[in-house]
């Protein structure tokens, strides 16, 4: 297994590589940079701009070098910790990011945790009692999930809440907190505003997840080895829960590497409708405006999180179910 | 009774791999300036990548001794299992490709208190496989499917005497 997991990981250095200089010349491709947008915005404005002080601005962010050098320097300041300077805030990009990315993290995991408790049970149950007035009902109300886009539930909610009790369910804690150094009540604040994000956001994938699960667990039910295991006399729910369940899960699994990226970059607009304090919003921001070191760290975290999913992935896969990395029809 | 040893071409890729791994992570790691996320990753890889170094270090300096009775590894740690003993086998594949090619096997053999993992790059490989398989069938040493269809794969059934699968699926052996 070390052996395996080392050639993993050097697998993924260059795939970092790639995806670095990708993500960079990405972001170059655009005409012009953030000054440009910059001058842009104070001419449309009718205020004047000192070209001079530009060119000194360009030369102070090293925008005046050429690419590679660029990239060289933002590779090598952020291999070291340094993520860069953001235009756009002025601030360098770990403050600017700041608490944004540990509530992205909270809100999303929730999120998670909200689908797979929900998404599980109904699963099961729509398959193992297929074509049943629950089957039926649940699936209705998983397509209603699933066809729903989340930005209009959020935006139903929000009309509800302000209509039926007067109050906004806006933003992640509430304002008096907002910039204040954490306290319990904050904690308490977040977690009082935390489930409608966390029911926005997880409908969607609590339906998918549900019709994903049903299906896989059909197929899986339908086997000999599940159909001889219950002949054999083992208890039902012992025999459902230890293979046909955890064959299901290996698509889940395998998901994670998709998982982990959304956790930062996903449910940004959600997160614009509903005000919430996340990196969704700033990434989009930050792309928007060419504040390319806000941006390229963003985007460069995210591929990073992608590569580190999918090596996650493979060793759970490899544990949960060994046909897939560790079984036959191999060659020596 | 046969020696086994690691092929030079393994254990020097293995050194390769460990050296290069070590010199990214251990020298990002102490070239940074704060601490962040990718800090965290590059010690865990520095770590591992230790592990692989030492571990390919005692691998350069072991050897199996194989005889009829048991199989011994001398080097710096030394360990004796008996054929007669062995009542766990694991026969895993791994592969660090999609369609599960260029990869290798590693088998664990095991008497319930000592433990001897063996990787396909060992020198003899296929003969202690075939010794393995035998004493699997002749014990009736329960193995897992996964192990079960590893053995079959790599030419070896556990269905039967112990024989080479094509053999065992030959129609002209039976007439």
């Amino acid at each position: 297994m070390l052996s395996y997991l080392i050639q993993r990981v050097l697998l993924m250095i260059p795939t970092l590589v790639a995806i670095s200089v990708i993500t960079f010349v990405i972001i170059q491709l655009p005409p012009g940079d953030y000054l440009s947008t910059y001058i842009a915005e104070l001419q449309s404005q009718g205020e004047n701009v000192d070209i001079e002080k530009i060119e000194a601005l360009r030369a102070q962010y090293g925008l005046d070098r050429p690419m590679i050098e660029q990239y060289g320097l933002w590779v090598l300041g952020m291999l070291q910790g340094d993520f860069g300077f953001s235009f756009e805030y002025q601030l360098p990009v770990s403050e600017v990011v700041g608490d944004r990315l540990f509530l992205t993290l909270v809100l999303n995991f929730a999120t998670i945790i909200f689908i797979w408790i929900i998404a599980f049970p109904i699963g099961i149950y729509s398959a193992t009692h297929q074509y049943s007035w629950g089957d039926y009902g649940l699936t209705f109300i998983g397509f209603i999930g699933l066809a729903t886009p989340n930005f209009l539930l959020a935006l139903v909610l929000l009309y509800l809440a302000n209509v039926w009790f007067g109050t906004s369910i806006g933003g992640l804690m509430d304002p008096e907190y907002i910039g204040q150094p954490w306290s319990t009540n904050k904690v308490i604040s977040v977690f009082e505003h935390l489930w409608v994000p966390v029911v926005v956001i997880g409908t969607s994938g609590t339906a998918g997840m549900i019709r994903r699960l049903r299906a896989n667990m059909l197929d899986e039910l339908q086997k000999q080895y599940f159909v001889t295991a219950k002949a054999k006399g083992l208890h039902p729910l012992k025999a459902l829960l230890k293979y046909p369940l955890r064959a299901s899960l290996n698509p889940f699994i395998a998901d994670i590497g998709n998982m982990l990226p959304q956790i930062v970059s996903g449910s940004a607009i959600v997160s614009m409708v509903l005000s919430l304090p996340t990196t969704g919003p700033m990434l989009i921001s930050a792309l928007q405006s060419q504040d390319m070191y806000l941006a390229g760290s963003f985007l460069i975290f995210l591929a990073m999180l992608t590569v580190v999913g999918m090596f996650l992935s493979d060793i759970a896969l490899a544990y949960l179910d060994p046909r897939i990395r560790l079984g036959g029809s191999a060659e020596k | 009774m046969f020696t086994c040893k690691y092929s030079r071409k393994s254990i020097s890729g293995d050194y390769v791999r460990a050296t290069i791994g070590l010199i990214i992570t251990a020298g990002l790691l102490l070239a940074a300036t704060q601490i962040t996320i990718f800090q965290y990753i590059f010690a865990a890889g520095a770590i591992l990548f230790f592990g692989f170094l030492l571990r390919t270090f005692l691998r350069q300096f072991s050897s199996f001794i194989v005889t009829e009775t048991n199989i011994e590894r001398i080097g710096l740690f030394k360990r004796s299992l008996s054929w007669n003993n062995l009542n766990n086998v694991t026969l895993k594949y791994f592969s660090t490709r999609r369609d599960r090619k260029d990869g290798w096997y590693q088998l664990t053999l095991s008497d319930g208190i000592i433990k001897i993992t063996i990787d396909s790059e060992l020198m003899g490989f296929d003969n202690i496989m075939k010794i393995c398989s035998d004493t699997v069938i002749q014990k009736r040493i329960t193995v897992s499917e996964t192990t079960s269809d590893n053995f079959t794969s790599s030419g070896f059934s556990l269905m039967g005497s112990g024989q080479p699968h094509e053999e065992l699926m030959d129609p002209a052996k039976d007439e």
